[in-house]
């Protein structure tokens, strides 16, 4: 067997591969910084408020999905660090809000480079949130729905009480 | 405000990912042509095939799943890209390891934020598992 040839083979394909996530990466890298910088996440995360509603969670809670959706999980796991801290969390919360990044995180660079690579963007990426929200729905369903509705009475979520059983 | 420390911070942490990717992704590359060239591959593959037949792929694809789920997921779609899998094999792939992948790295972080590990590791494999079987189904 040529192993050379076996070999050059493997490092030709492995170049090329890197080369292409490469630049793709160069590019959402840079995007998600100027997206961070900007203040536009911010604003973006606002996005996120009715589905962070809909499953009793607290508006802030949108703040790291929409950092973990868009940037990656690293980064979305910092920011619920940080206001784990602040106390901004009860521990079914924080376990809802994790089941969702844990799936669904950094989903503009993984459906390009996938895309890249031959799979098809609109079905994966269709997939993946229609999975994720329908497995963060449940675990909420099943933790937050059964936490005491004391702190589901206070504020923005006193509106979504009588939808806790539909 | 956007800077130009801001295309800068860019730059690096991309620098910085495609090196630690690549660290991954040229070994795998390499270990699988290798394992295809003395015949391993068709070896794993026959194993594989009868649980591989759930998400209707080759018995190829059960080493890329097993290295994204593990280690890494982009390493893992090129192995695929490189086991020869078409368009179709490849979103159902790409879907199944988008949902579960890096698991050792991801539940360390996600076990720091203060998820419970267990749970979302089981969610993870579940809805990759459900996805691969469904996108198998329609495809």
């Amino acid at each position: 067997m040529d192993w050379a040839a076996v070999l050059g083979d493997g490092m030709v394909s492995a170049g090329r591969v890197v080369l292409k996530i490469a630049v793709i990466v160069t590019v959402v890298m840079i995007s998600i910084e100027i997206l961070n910088d900007s203040g536009l996440l911010k604003r973006i995360s606002r996005l996120f408020f009715p589905l962070v509603k809909r499953i009793h969670l607290p508006v802030e809670a949108g703040v790291p999905m929409a950092t973990g959706f868009f940037i990656g999980l690293t980064y979305g796991a910092g920011v619920i660090m940080q206001m784990r801290r602040e106390g901004s969390f009860t521990q079914n919360q924080l376990t809802v809000v994790l089941i969702f990044l844990g799936v669904v995180h950094a989903v503009v660079e993984d459906t390009v480079i996938f895309s890249s690579l031959g799979g098809n963007p609109l079905v994966m990426l269709g997939a993946r949130l229609g999975i994720g929200l329908l497995v963060t729905y449940t675990v909420a369903r099943y933790f937050v729905g059964k936490e005491k509705p004391a702190r589901l009475d206070e504020g923005i979520h006193g509106a979504r009480r009588t939808t806790s059983t539909d | 405000m956007v800077t130009v420390d801001t295309i800068k911070r860019g730059v690096s942490k991309s620098w910085r990912i495609v090196v630690d990717l690549s660290m991954v992704l040229v070994p795998c590359m390499l270990a699988v042509t290798v394992l295809e060239a003395v015949g391993i591959m068709d070896w794993l593959a026959a194993l594989a095939q009868p649980v591989m037949d759930i998400f209707s792929l080759p018995g190829e694809a059960a080493v890329a799943l097993v290295l994204g789920y593990i280690i890494e997921p982009y390493a893992a779609a090129a192995v695929a890209v490189g086991l020869g899998l078409g368009p179709r094999e490849m979103t159902i792939v790409g879907t199944m390891l988008m949902l579960c992948h890096s698991l050792v790295l991801e539940t360390a972080i996600l076990g720091k934020a203060g998820a419970r590990t267990t749970l979302v590791l089981a969610v993870r494999l579940v809805s990759s598992l459900l996805a691969g079987w469904m996108l198998g189904l329609v495809l």
